[in-house]
């Protein structure tokens, strides 16, 4: 029960979502496409290592 | 894991990303998946004393292992359609989840086909 996962991908999300605002209005906006892209790249590493930890415990319960 | 931690993480988890999903809909999403994994893998160590009860009842009642791991196997294959599937419903994007879960149907079926012989070969014998 890892509430904090849970916590630290809002946080990149709304990191993500505030550093967009502040350059897209600098008006840079490729760099804010940017961010926003290794924002989620970030992200879904740490989803899929989640994911990862899903499967094994499942294939090993139930012989799959 | 007593059920009201689960409840009360899955209330905190809808409000988090519900406040995500405003911003950007692809880290909401993946939200909604990590949270599911969560309360799953949080339930899922009962699920391993249940199944070895399971075992030992059907030890005793001298039913074939073999059809219990078939069983356990159709059981798992059918929990991770379901997340998969119930999160691409979330998504909006239901044609995914009909193809992940024509996916589980036809993995199960293929599963199945050894015992389905077993019991018509069984039913010949009979008749």
């Amino acid at each position: 029960m890892s509430i904090d996962i849970l916590f630290k991908i809002a946080g990149i999300g709304i990191l993500v979502a505030v550093l967009n605002q502040v350059l897209s209005k600098a008006g840079r906006e490729d760099q804010a496409m940017l961010i926003s892209i290794t924002g989620l790249v970030i992200v879904l590493m740490m989803v899929v290592k989640e994911i990862s930890g899903l499967f094994d415990t499942v294939r090993t319960t139930f012989g799959l | 894991m007593d059920i009201f931690k689960i409840l009360a993480f899955t209330l905190v988890a809808l409000v988090v990303i519900l406040i995500v999903e405003k911003t950007n809909k692809e880290i909401g999403i993946l939200l909604v998946l990590v949270a599911s994994i969560c309360v799953f893998l949080s339930v899922f160590m009962s699920v391993k004393e249940i199944i070895i009860v399971l075992k030992k009842l059907a030890d005793g009642a001298g039913i074939n292992h073999a059809y219990l791991e078939l069983l356990l196997k159709v059981t798992g294959i059918a929990y991770l359609v379901e997340i998969v599937k119930n999160v691409c419903m979330d998504a909006g994007n239901s044609t995914l989840a009909s193809k992940t879960e024509l996916a589980g149907k036809v993995s199960i079926a293929i599963l199945a086909i050894p015992l389905i012989t077993n019991v018509v070969s069984l039913i010949g014998s009979v008749i």
